[in-house]
This record gives structure tokens, sequence and C-alpha cells, in this order.
């Protein structure tokens, strides 16, 4: 069965949570997990880098959306780092292209 | 010199009984990919594919509708059709709904979708896909 790869590193003086795998209703939590553990840790922006990222479907977009929400109130944000196309589309086709930053690479995104 | 017109492997069917849980997707999708990638179907159709299997699965799972998916997986010149059996009684666009994918987005990654009375007033669902060749 496929899994998903979670680490944490630091760019730009922000926590970068690293996906690499697929992203689907059996591992969307583990994402979920980790945002929110960054969350709890008073960290309101982050940067999600999904550039090892194979499949998402609309778990995983949940899981982004719910993890913005969050931070918002803290005047937080969520910049997502994402380049590969079939993942882009689902982004483009519900219209969350427009809700998230989406940078081609980490060093794309500003301090 | 012969023209080659490239077709998906004539006849080829996969049959696959899977238990009704989430992390068993993956490997649906896993098998599909794998079979479609080796007769070199876009990628970009593939990706559709994928998709839309993983989000029809997910709610099937989440409606309780079945504890074992038996799909049967077939592929003919251009067309893969893609047969879940041996489902309860449900309402199709309840099933495609999602929050961020709403029921006419995933359709239009799909030539067809359709729902056939089964065996014993159980429902199967027929997902079809034509793909062009790289």
């Amino acid at each position: 069965m496929v899994d998903i790869k979670i680490d944490l590193k630091e760019a730009n003086e922000l926590p970068v949570i690293e996906v690499t795998g697929e992203v689907d209703v059996y591992t969307a939590p583990k994402l979920k997990s980790r945002i929110l553990s960054l969350i709890d840790n008073q960290q309101y922006s982050m940067i999600i880098d999904l550039n090892g990222v194979d499949f998402m479907d609309s778990s995983g977009l949940g899981v982004l959306v719910g993890g913005l929400k969050r931070v918002g109130p803290h005047e937080g944000n969520i910049a997502l780092v994402l380049n590969r196309p079939n993942i882009l589309k689902i982004f483009k086709i519900t219209g969350l292209d427009k809700v998230f930053k989406i940078y081609g690479s980490v060093e794309e995104v500003p301090k | 010199m012969a023209l080659l017109k490239k077709s998906l492997n004539k006849n080829q069917a996969i049959s696959l009984k899977i238990p009704a849980e989430a992390s068993f997707i993956s490997l649906v999708r896993l098998v599909v990919a794998a079979h479609l990638r080796e007769n070199s179907v876009f990628e970009e159709e593939l990706e559709d594919l994928k998709l839309v299997l993983s989000e029809f699965l997910a709610k099937a799972i989440e409606a309780h509708l079945t504890e074992i998916f038996s799909l049967e997986i077939s592929f003919e010149k251009d067309l893969a059709t893609i047969l879940i059996q041996n489902l309860e009684e449900f309402k199709p666009d309840a099933l495609f709904n999602s929050r961020y994918l709403n029921f006419e987005a995933i359709i239009s990654l799909i030539d067809d979708f359709d729902l056939i009375l089964g065996e014993k007033q159980r429902i199967e669902v027929k997902i079809t896909k034509r793909f062009n060749f790289q």
C-alpha cells in the first residue's frame, strides 16, 4: 500500500512541511496532524511543499483548506509549493488556486 | 510501411476484490495506472481516472455501501471501463459530491457514468473513460 512521507524543514524563517507520496482519504489525516501540531506550537505561517506529491484527492484539499482556516484568525498564512501539473489541475478545477498562494519552489516564497 | 494504430491491449480485464477500507484505495489506483501506463496513454488522462476512482471509492466507504469492493477493470481499443459491483442502493450525486469537487467537476473528467441494477437489487457502477495515446 502506498504511504505518505512528511518531513519538517525550515526555509525563509518559516517551517516547511515537505510531503512526499499520495494524499488521499487514508493518508490525509497524517498531513492534518502535522499541520495541527505546528498550529498548536503557535506557528501560524508555514510553507507546505507538495512537489513530491504524486496524487491528491479532495481529502487532501480539505486538510489544506482546514489548515488555512485555522491560521487565518492569527494573521497566519499557508504558502503552497507546487509545480506538478496533475496536482495543480485539482486546485484549478476547484478554484482553490485563487485561495492559496502557490509558488513553484520553496525559494520563491517571500519572507 | 504498415500503419500502426495504437490501442489498449484488446479484451484485457482485471478483476479485483478488496476490503472497502481507505487503505486499499491506493491499490486500485496502482493497478489501473500500471496497466494504462504499459499502453502509453496520456498521463493527464490517467490522472483524471485515478482521481475519479479515488473520490468514488472514498465516498462509497464513507456511506458503507459494501464491505468488499468487487471491481472489473477492462480495456478495449481506447476505452477503459471500470465496473464496481455489488453496492447498496445510493444516489450517485451524493457519492461524488465533496465540498471541493462537485459532481459536475468529477463527471467532466470521465466520459460516462452509469448505474446498473445488478443481482439481488444490488447496484453496479460503470465508469468509462476514453484514452488518447502518446
